[in-house]
């Protein structure tokens, strides 16, 4: 339809430019929700919250039929932390390094900063972005489970430790999913290629995972191999934050090691921002 | 006004992109000429108040600079020269986000990118992957993405670039009916055939400096007449024969294009060409095109 069919006219209604960084969020989420990769993997992920919630099932008929009687540790809740952790890191994998690389690729971003948008709206926006996609396959199902947990326990002795524990868990695997968000954004930043950035994430968290996991069964000492990856470390900090058995003596190794990783994913962030004057 | 700019500076370390521009524009539409790396991308940055200015004092629609560059971007819309969006979004969802981007809310912005993309000739296209569109249909994409907020001004960065000429003619025609509107438009090109169909003025930078202010019209009726010799051979000798009787002459393909008082009637050129035993195939009077008005004012800033 050629343009002597249309009536170009000027807009008139509201423009409120306070709170850009939902759009630039929800755009972020929508952009990656929409692949077929995305979705198969967001299925395939499920199937840990969904065993998890099944074991759950299988404690209280346990303790239903009297197999088991003593207090619920903290085991299962340390077992859930973990494997949520490495749900996100297999979810950013496969969708979610290109969230800043691609800006960078097609040059959005010079599109994006003729508007009236600011540096922290594009910032934040894009970790929100990031962050709700984790949460799809770590804090929306840890509170599901978790939920499920509660009210098995509801009419025990044991609601008040099991809510407690439930309730760290909330804590660390929101502060985990942010953690994750930040490093990959970092990771993003530091490229306009995607496949760079996915190589780097498998480099950074994937390798060292499952090398401390050798490492650890080799040696038959679980706690020092985790050490060598961010995964294990979230697991010392975590199961220390729980009660469980931790690294004595270097406990500061852990948090030190997750703060100044999440230190490089600001800074890389701040170094790529900082770069952005006159994108256009 | 459009633009009032006094003494504007930028220097990226210790190279000056912009010395001490100066200019003040109406509304209107305005061409942005000037060679590679004369600073018009620079100024274009600076206008959108993308880039902080190192000296001087500038203004877009009353709104200074750096201090109201949001509000700036609020009425101003850019059309940049590559590509910027993500393959995998489609037209409607990449016009729609750019309106939410300047604030619009999400209803009227989807509602807004239907009918400009209705506007910019791509309704039947709206749904389709941007990744396959031709380059043609991109430019009318990014021509729609700087106006479905209704901006007062659009920045055109280059939009005929990479067109066959139908879809050069047709994006020239949008211009103009977005400009027939009551939008002001500034127009980024080395086309200067674009710039003559669109523009009513035109502001040339070399080297980061002004060289030129004023209308179309005014650059290409100087007074002075213009006449075309075309040698049978040695274009170079014909040249330096010019140069050497005084004459104002400079160089266009196998052809040497003299500028002459408007009195003159070319019998001096002749004269001169005879007296020097040159033979020539064409001798006939030309127009002072934009292009030439150009070339003779990057000449005279040169020398």
């Amino acid at each position: 339809m050629s343009i002597h069919d249309q009536n170009y006219v000027r807009y008139e209604g509201v423009i409120d430019d306070r709170a850009l960084w939902i759009t630039i969020a929800t755009t972020t989420l929508r952009i990656f929700i929409k692949f077929l990769r995305t979705k198969l993997i967001l299925i395939f992920l499920w199937i840990f919250p969904l065993v998890m919630g099944v074991l759950v099932m299988a404690e209280y008929v346990a303790r239903s039929n009297g197999l088991s009687t003593g207090k619920p540790g903290a085991e299962y809740v340390s077992l859930f932390i973990q494997g949520v952790t490495f749900s996100t890191i297999l979810l950013f994998m496969a969708s979610g390094a290109g969230v800043i690389a691609d800006d960078l690729r097609y040059k959005t971003i010079q599109l994006y900063f003729s508007k009236p948008l600011s540096k922290f709206d594009y910032i934040f926006g894009k970790f929100l972005g990031i962050f709700i996609l984790g949460s799809l396959v770590s804090i929306i199902p840890s509170f599901f489970v978790g939920m499920l947990r509660i009210a098995m326990y509801a009419k025990t002795d044991f609601l008040k430790p099991v809510a407690a524990d439930m309730g760290i868990a909330w804590l660390i695997i929101i502060a985990m999913n942010a953690f994750i968000s930040i490093l990959l954004i970092g990771l993003s930043a530091l490229s306009d290629r995607k496949g760079y950035v996915e190589l780097s994430w498998i480099g950074v968290m994937v390798v060292p995972f499952v090398l401390s996991q050798i490492v650890g069964i080799a040696t038959q000492d679980e706690g020092f191999a985790r050490l060598w990856s961010l995964s294990g470390n979230i697991r010392l900090v975590s199961d220390w934050v729980l009660g469980e058995k931790a690294l004595e003596g270097i406990l500061w190794v852990s948090p030190a090691i997750l703060v100044l990783a999440t230190i490089g994913g600001i800074f890389a962030l701040y170094w790529r921002v900082s770069k952005l004057e006159g994108v256009a | 006004m459009l633009f009032n700019l006094e003494n504007v500076q930028k220097n990226y370390g210790s190279f000056r992109a912009l010395d001490g521009i100066s200019f003040k524009l109406e509304e209107g539409s305005v061409g942005l000429l000037g060679p590679n790396g004369a600073g018009k991308s620079t100024l274009i940055k600076t206008l959108l108040g993308l880039l902080d200015i190192d000296g001087g004092s500038a203004s877009v629609l009353g709104f200074r600079l750096p201090s109201e560059a949001a509000k700036v971007r609020h009425v101003t819309g850019y059309m940049p020269e590559n590509d910027s969006f993500l393959p995998y979004m489609t037209a409607v969802d990449y016009i729609t986000y750019g309106g939410r981007l300047v604030g619009m809310p999400k209803a009227d912005a989807f509602r807004r990118a239907h009918e400009i993309l209705y506007y910019v000739g791509l309704g039947e296209a709206r749904y389709r992957e941007l990744k396959g569109f031709s380059t043609g249909m991109k430019q009318r994409v990014k021509l729609a993405q700087a106006l479905v907020h209704g901006p007062k001004l659009l920045f055109l960065d280059e939009p005929t670039n990479g067109l066959d000429p139908k879809g050069r003619l047709e994006i020239l025609e949008l211009i103009e009916d977005v400009k027939a509107r009551g939008v002001s438009v500034v127009l980024s090109t080395h086309l200067l055939s674009d710039v003559e169909k669109v523009c009513e003025s035109v502001v040339m930078l070399n080297g980061g400096k002004l060289i030129h202010q004023g209308s179309v019209a005014d650059l290409t009726k100087s007074g002075d007449r213009i006449f075309e010799v075309e040698p049978k051979s040695n274009i170079e000798k014909l040249i330096e024969v010019l140069k050497k009787n005084k004459f104002n002459v400079s160089q266009s393909g196998l052809k040497a294009k003299i500028t002459v008082d408007e009195k003159d009637d070319g019998q001096s050129i002749l004269k001169c060409i005879v007296e020097n035993d040159i033979q020539i195939r064409h001798f006939v009077p030309g127009e002072l095109t934009l292009e030439a008005a150009f070339l003779e004012l990057l000449d005279e800033a040169s020398t």
